[in-house]
C-alpha cells in the first residue's frame, strides 16, 4: 500500500518525541537510581512556561524559549534534589519513588490552580506546516523534535564522557562511595544531575507544546511512556532512550495499521514484556547489579 | 514489637481526627427557606475542562434565580443555597461515594449529575437506591435509563443521537455527500455516539468507508491520519473530547488531510477549542444540544437571550451548550419543586413524569421514565472564531460548504 | 500480650463499625478496608519479597470483571462468582508469573505495569464483557453485607500474611528480598517462594476487585484497570511499613483518612495537600509509620528529624 512510506516516517518522528521525553528520565534513573514519577509534570511545566512566554507581551517564539525553559526547570530540579531527594538517597529505592509521587501530585494540582484544566496549544506561524514530498508529508515541528532528540543525546554523551563534571556524574552512578572518595562532592553533583535532567525535561516540554495540546494532567502519560522507552532501550546507556524511543515509535506506527489503533497501546506493552523476558536488560542496557 | 507512648498518642490523635473530621453538615432541608442542591463536578481528571463549563452554568443559574425572586413553594419565596460540590475525580467509585455523602450526611437529595456517562451510571444507581433526585444533564448513555433507576432525570438527547443534526444538515444542504469516515475514542460516550452516527449515515445512504477507534488518552493520531487520507472521504466525523479534537485538527492540517466537512463532538462549541486552534478551527462543525442563539420564554430567565446576555456579562464569554444544559438542569429542578410545592425528592421526581416544562432550551417533554422525548439537537459551525448555528433547518443558510482545503486558507 | 491484644482489638473495631456507622461513613469505612486489603496484597509480593509490582491492578480488574460477567450475564450467585474470580486471577498470575518473575527490580516493575495496561486495553475490545461500556450488575445485597464481605477479604489477607511471616516462608522471602542470589546459594528455592507469594497476591487483589464490583455495581475498563490503584497500593504500603503485617493496614488507614478528609473539605487543592503529606511522611518516617509506632525507629521527636540522617547524601 502506498501509505507505508508515511507510516515509516511517522514512526521515526514519533520515536523522536518519545526519545526526547525519555532522555531526562533515563538519566535520572541510570545515574541517580531515581524513578522520577514527577518527570512528566516537569515536561508539562516546560510546556506551560513556553506558552506563558508566548502569550505574554514578549511574544517569545517557542524555539527561543528553550534556553529559558532549560534554565528555570534546571533550577527547580536542583532545588528539589538538594533539599528533598538528597535526604533519602541512601535509603531504599522506594523512598525516592514515593517522594517523587508526592511531588507529582503537588505539581499537577498547582498546575490546575494556576492554569485551569483547559487544554492549551501553542500556535505559531509554522506550527502546522510540513514538507511535502509527493504523497509524503513531513511536519517541520516534528522534525525539530527528532533533531532535538538526536542533538541532545549526542551532546549529553559528549558531556558525560568528555567533561570533568560529566565524568563525575557518571562516577556517582557507578559507585557512590568510590566517587566520594575520589573527591566528588555528592550532594552537589546529585543536585546538578537532577537539575540537568529537569532542564532537559523543560526543553522537551517546549518542543512538546508546539506539537501537541497540553493540560496540567499530561504528566502521567508522559512518565509512563518514558518508563517504557527507558526499559526498552536499557539503562546505563546514553543512547538507550533514543534506541528505545525509535523502536517504540516505529512499532506503534506500524501496529496502528496492522492491528488497528485501538490495540496499539496493548501491543506496545506486550512487546515490551516479551523483550524484557528475552533480554532482561533492555535492548541496549549494560549489565548492572 | 512494643506499643510505645508515641503510638498511643498517635492513635488518640487519629480517633479525634476521624470523629471531628467527619462531621457532615447535618442540617436538614428547608431551614430558613433555603433549598439545598448538591452537585458532582470533575475538578481533576480528564474531563475537568468541560466540567468547569458545567459548574459555571450551575452557579450562574443559582445566583440569577435568587436575584429574581427565588423559588415559590406554597406561595413562599425560597432561595437556593450555594451548591454543595464534590469532586468525582472522573472516577465512578468516587461519584457513587459523593452521592451517598450528599444524601446521607449532608441531607441533600436534589442533585445535579456528574459530567460523563460512566460517572453517571454509577451515581445514578446509588441515587436511585437512596431515593434522591438526580438531574443527569451531562450524562447521556441510554443504559442509565434502562437499568431500573428511578428519579434520574434526562433532559438531553441520548448519546447515539448526538451526530444526527450534523448528518441532517449536510444532507439538507444538498451537498452531494456520498462517503464518510468515522473515528472515535474508546470511552463509552464516544463509542455510543459513533455507533449511532454510523448507523444513521448508512440509513441515509452515505457510505461509511471506515470506523477507527483510538485510545482515549492518545497523544498521536498521525498513523490514523495516514490511513484515512487515501480513502478520500467527503466527510470526517470524529467523536471524542476536547483534547482529541484539538489534536486531530492539528494533525489533519499538518498532514494535509482535507475534507468537505469536518465534525467533532463536544469541542467545537467550547471556547477552548477555538482558543487553542485559532484560524485552524474555521469551518469545523459540531453538534450542540443547546444553542445560545435560540430564544424561548421560560419562567425563570424570562427568555433565552436574557440568560445569554446575563451570563456573558457576568462570566465574560458566550455560554456554550455545556453551560446552557447545566443552567437548564437547575431550572428544571426548580420548576419541578415549584410544581410539586415540595422539596421531597419523591414528589419532585414524580413532577417530571409525562410533563412538559418551558426552559431556555424550549419545551422539554419527559416520558414516563424521566427522559426527554422531544429534543432534536442542533449543530454549529465555527465561523470567524465563533460557533454559528447551522441546524435546525432555519439556520441552514449559514452553513458554509464545502470547507476550503488547508492550503487554500 | 500485645501480640494478641492488637489483632483482637482491631477485629472488634472492624466488626463493630456497622453498628455505629451507616450511609456515608460506612461507605468510607468500606473504602478503607478495601485499601487495606489491596495494600496487603501488594505487600505479599512487593513488601515481603521485594519485587515491586506496579501492575497489581490487573488482578483487581480481573476479579471485578469475572464477577461482574458471571453475575450479570450468566446469573451466578455471589460466592461462587468470588471463587471463580480468585481462580481466574490465579490462572493469569500463573501465566504471567514465569515471564515477569525472572526480571529484577526496575524491569519487573515496568513489566507488571505493562501487563496491567495491556490487559486494560484488551478488555476494551472484548464485546462480550461490554467493551468500553463495561458491565452493570445488581446483586441483592445491602451496604452492611458489602462491608462485612470486604472485612472478610481483609481478614483473609491478614491471615495469609501472618502465616507467611511467622514461619520459614517468611524467612525465605526476607532472604529473597535482601539478596536473591545469596538466598539461592543458601539453598532457598527462590522461584517457589516468590511464585507462591505472587499467586497469593493475585488472589487477594482479585477478591477485593470482586467485592468492589458488587458494591459499585458498575465496572468498566478505565475504572477497574486504573494504574493509579497499582501505585496507590505501593504508596500505602510504603507509608505504613513494607514487609510487616500491620504496616500496610496502618498506612492505608492513615492515608485514606487524610485523603477523605481533604477531599471532603478542599474542593480544588486536595491532591496538593495529599502530596505534601506524602512528602512529609517520607522525609520524617522513611521506614514507614508502623516501625515508628513500634519503636524501631526510636520514639521521640528527635528521631523524627534523625530518621533520614543516615540516608542522607
Amino acid at each position: 500500500m502506498e501509505i507505508w512510506p508515511q507510516i515509516i516516517v511517522n514512526g521515526l518522528l514519533l520515536g523522536g518525541v518519545y526519545a526526547l521525553s525519555a532522555l531526562a528520565f533515563s538519566l535520572e534513573w541510570g545515574i541517580l537510581n531515581i524513578v522520577n514519577l514527577a518527570h512528566g509534570s516537569f515536561i508539562m511545566l516546560g510546556a506551560y512556561l513556553t506558552w506563558m512566554l508566548l502569550t505574554s507581551p514578549l511574544h517569545l517564539d517557542p524555539l527561543l524559549s528553550i534556553p529559558i525553559d532549560f534554565a528555570v526547570l534546571a533550577v527547580l530540579g536542583f532545588l528539589m534534589q538538594r533539599y528533598l531527594l538528597n535526604r533519602v538517597m541512601r535509603g531504599q529505592f522506594f523512598l525516592t519513588l514515593l517522594l517523587t509521587f508526592g511531588i507529582d501530585y503537588v505539581l499537577v494540582n498547582i498546575g490546575i490552580l494556576l492554569w485551569t484544566a483547559d487544554p492549551r496549544a501553542v500556535i505559531t506561524s509554522y506550527s502546522a506546516t510540513s514538507l511535502a514530498i509527493g504523497a509524503l508529508t513531513i511536519p517541520y515541528t516534528r522534525v525539530a523534535v527528532l533533531a532535538a532528540a538526536l542533538v541532545m543525546t549526542v551532546a549529553l554523551a559528549r558531556f558525560m564522557h568528555h567533561t570533568r563534571m560529566g565524568r563525575a556524574i557518571n562516577a556517582t552512578g557507578m559507585d557512590l562511595d568510590a566517587a566520594s572518595l575520589m573527591g566528588v562532592r555528592l550532594p552537589i553533583v546529585f543536585a546538578l544531575t537532577m537539575g540537568l535532567g529537569c532542564g532537559l525535561a523543560g526543553v522537551a516540554g517546549a518542543l512538546y507544546s508546539v506539537n501537541f495540546p497540553f493540560s496540567p494532567q499530561i504528566g502521567g502519560g508522559l512518565t509512563l511512556r518514558a518508563f517504557v522507552v527507558t526499559c526498552l532501550g536499557g539503562l546505563g546507556n546514553v543512547y538507550g532512550p533514543l534506541l528505545g524511543g525509535l523502536v517504540l515509535g516505529m512499532v506503534e506506527s506500524v501496529a496502528s495499521v496492522v492491528i488497528g489503533s485501538g490495540a496499539v497501546d496493548a501491543a506496545a506493552f506486550i512487546m515490551l514484556v516479551f523483550i524484557l523476558a528475552l533480554r532482561p536488560r533492555g535492548l541496549g542496557g549494560r549489565v548492572t547489579a | 514489637m512494643r506499643l510505645t507512648l508515641g503510638s498511643i498518642a498517635a492513635a488518640v490523635a487519629l480517633v479525634l481526627l476521624v470523629t471531628i473530621g467527619f462531621q457532615g453538615t447535618a442540617s436538614p432541608q428547608d431551614v430558613s427557606h433555603t433549598i439545598r442542591l448538591g452537585a458532582a463536578i470533575s475538578n481533576t481528571g480528564s474531563l475537568a475542562a468541560a466540567g468547569k463549563l458545567t459548574t459555571d452554568g450551575y452557579d450562574f443559574a443559582v445566583d440569577w434565580i435568587n436575584a429574581h425572586g427565588g423559588v415559590k413553594i406554597n406561595g413562599v419565596a425560597y432561595k437556593l443555597a450555594p451548591i454543595k460540590y464534590y469532586d468525582d475525580e472522573s472516577k465512578p467509585a468516587q461519584s457513587a461515594a459523593l452521592i451517598e455523602k450528599l444524601v446521607t450526611q449532608d441531607h441533600i437529595s436534589l442533585i445535579l449529575g456528574p459530567y460523563s456517562s460512566d460517572n453517571t451510571i454509577a451515581a445514578a444507581a446509588i441515587s436511585s437506591k437512596l431515593g434522591a433526585v438526580m438531574m443527569a444533564d451531562e450524562g447521556v448513555a441510554k443504559v442509565i435509563w434502562t437499568s431500573g433507576n428511578k428519579n434520574v432525570i434526562g433532559p438531553i438527547m441520548y448519546d447515539y443521537q448526538y451526530m444526527y443534526p450534523i448528518v441532517d444538515a449536510l444532507l439538507a444542504k444538498q451537498s452531494g455527500i456520498k462517503t464518510a469516515v468515522m473515528m472515535h475514542a474508546d470511552d463509552s460516550f464516544s463509542v455510543g455516539v459513533a455507533e449511532g452516527a454510523v448507523a444513521y449515515m448508512k440509513n441515509k445512504g452515505i457510505r461509511v468507508l471506515g470506523d477507527f477507534q483510538y485510545p482515549a488518552a492518545t497523544t498521536d493520531v498521525s498513523s490514523l491520519v495516514a490511513q484515512i487520507k487515501p480513502l478520500n472521504a467527503d466527510v470526517l466525523m470524529s467523536s471524542g473530547h476536547i483534547e482529541d479534537a484539538i489534536l486531530i485538527t492539528r494533525q489533519a492540517k499538518q498532514n494535509g488531510l482535507n475534507f468537505k466537512a469536518l465534525a467533532f463532538t463536544v469541542a467545537p462549541p467550547t471556547p477552548d477549542y477555538v482558543k487553542a486552534l485559532g484560524k485552524d478551527a474555521e469551518y469545523v462543525i459540531g453538534p450542540s444540544p443547546w444553542l445560545p442563539q435560540v430564544n424561548y420564554t421560560d419562567p425563570y430567565f424570562g427568555n433565552t437571550q436574557q440568560f445569554v446576555a446575563g451570563f456573558k456579562a457576568k462570566r465574560g464569554y458566550i455560554p456554550d451548550y455545556h453551560v446552557g444544559d447545566a443552567a437548564e438542569g437547575v431550572e428544571l429542578l426548580v420548576e419541578a419543586i415549584a410544581k410539586s410545592n415540595s422539596t421531597d425528592p419523591a414528589k419532585v421526581g414524580a413532577a417530571f413524569l409525562n410533563t412538559t416544562f418551558a426552559t431556555i432550551a424550549g419545551f422539554v417533554h419527559f416520558d414516563n421514565n424521566w427522559h426527554e422525548d422531544n429534543q432534536l439537537g442542533a449543530a454549529v459551525q465555527i465561523q470567524n472564531g465563533a460557533p454559528v448555528p447551522i441546524w435546525p433547518q432555519k439556520y441552514l443558510a449559514n452553513l458554509k460548504f464545502p470547507m476550503p482545503s488547508w492550503a487554500q486558507r | 500480650m500485645l501480640r494478641v491484644a492488637l489483632p483482637v482489638g482491631f477485629g472488634i473495631a472492624v466488626l463493630a463499625t456497622p453498628l455505629v456507622a451507616s450511609g456515608y461513613p460506612l461507605r468510607e469505612a468500606t473504602t478503607i478496608l478495601m485499601y487495606m486489603a489491596l495494600a496487603l496484597s501488594w505487600n505479599l509480593i512487593g513488601g515481603l519479597c521485594g519485587y515491586p509490582s506496579v501492575g497489581n491492578v490487573a488482578f483487581f480488574g480481573i476479579g471485578a470483571y469475572v464477577t461482574a460477567a458471571l453475575v450479570a450475564h450468566l446469573h451466578w450467585t455471589l460466592l461462587p462468582a468470588l471463587g471463580a474470580s480468585a481462580l481466574a486471577a490465579l490462572a493469569f498470575a500463573a501465566v504471567i508469573g514465569p515471564i515477569v518473575l525472572r526480571l529484577n527490580g526496575h524491569y519487573f516493575a515496568i513489566a507488571t505495569l505493562g501487563t496491567a495496561q495491556a490487559l486494560g486495553q484488551i478488555v476494551i475490545m472484548v464485546p462480550w464483557v461490554g467493551g468500553p461500556n463495561g458491565i452493570i450488575l445488581r446483586v441483592p445485597i445491602g451496604d452492611t453485607d458489602v462491608y462485612y464481605l470486604m472485612a472478610a477479604v481483609l481478614g483473609l489477607a491478614l491471615l495469609i500474611t501472618h502465616v507467611i511471616l511467622r514461619g520459614s516462608w517468611g524467612y525465605a522471602c526476607r532472604m529473597i528480598r535482601q539478596d536473591e542470589h545469596a538466598a539461592a546459594a543458601c539453598g532457598v528455592n527462590a522461584t517457589y517462594y516468590k511464585t507462591a507469594c505472587w499467586g497469593l497476591s493475585a488472589i487477594v487483589a482479585a477478591l477485593v476487585g470482586s467485592v468492589y464490583a458488587v458494591w459499585i455495581t458498575f465496572v468498566n475498563p478505565p475504572s477497574v484497570f486504573d494504574p493509579l490503584y497499582s501505585l496507590t497500593m505501593v504508596v500505602l504500603t510504603l507509608v505504613g511499613g513494607a514487609g510487616t503485617l500491620w504496616g500496610p493496614v496502618v498506612g492505608a488507614f492513615l492515608v485514606e483518612i487524610v485523603d477523605q478528609y481533604l477531599w471532603a473539605n478542599l474542593l480544588t487543592a486536595h491532591t496538593l495537600f495529599l502530596g505534601v503529606v506524602i512528602v512529609v511522611i517520607v522525609l520524617f518516617l522513611p521506614r514507614g509509620v508502623w516501625p515508628y509506632l513500634t519503636g524501631q525507629q526510636g520514639l521521640s521527636w528527635r528521631s523524627l528529624f534523625e530518621g533520614t540522617r543516615r540516608l542522607r547524601v
